[in-house]
């Protein structure tokens, strides 16, 4: 896949997640609670990544550039790896946490996955991040 | 691991973008190359030998 199909698919994604937004603000009648708000940032920066990254994706392909390369492959591995690894001590994390709250077993459950999905979605990007302005240059010692 | 890639750039008269084209990577690859921040593949290595005419041993320094 060269850079500029790259980058008009993440267009097009972050496109499709403006207008689902919009489409959510617009008709959402009830006034915003916390919770709406923390979704509504969420949404923000997941819609932001798309974006970013097909930026990135046109400037490679300016200079004829691959935007794909082994480092980015190596660095999407380790961060994935990575965000598992947390992400098992999250999930448990908020798994007890939430003992704590006065949640029914059915809303518990839908917490859990929401902000573990969440919590992992952000970890894996995180890291990713880390690893783009650092680099991996000691795998052994990983 | 150390390189000398940087060295052999400014011997060619080649920019990070010229010789990241001609291995087919990333600028972002041949910056944290040139920094050591990142080990290359035995393709990659090989690419760029190709690229600087010289041996991968003579380009990529193990500390």
């Amino acid at each position: 896949m060269n850079a500029k199909t790259m980058a008009t698919i993440k267009f097009i994604v972050a496109g499709i997640l403006i207008s689902i937004t919009a489409f959510w603000l617009i008709k959402s009648s009830k006034p915003f609670e916390l919770q709406d708000y923390g979704v509504l940032m969420v949404l923000m920066i997941v819609i932001a990544i798309p974006i970013y990254s097909g930026i990135q994706a046109l400037k490679n392909a300016r200079f004829g550039l691959n935007p794909v390369d082994e480092l980015s492959k190596t660095i999407h591995v380790h961060a994935a790896a990575k965000a598992f690894r947390i992400s098992i001590f999250v999930w448990l994390i908020i798994l007890f946490s939430l003992d704590f709250f006065n949640v029914d077993t059915v809303n518990k459950a839908r917490l859990v996955v929401a902000i573990g999905m969440v919590t992992t979605f952000f970890i894996y990007i995180l890291i990713r991040l880390y690893f783009s302005k650092v680099g991996i240059f000691d795998e052994d010692k990983d | 691991m150390k390189t000398r890639i940087k060295e052999l750039r400014a011997r060619d008269n080649l920019t990070q973008v010229e010789l990241a084209r001609r291995v087919g990577v990333r600028r972002e690859t041949i910056v944290f190359l040139e920094k050591g921040k990142y080990n290359p593949s035995l393709k990659l290595a090989h690419e760029i030998s190709k690229v600087f005419n010289s041996k991968i041993e003579e380009i990529f320094l193990l500390d």
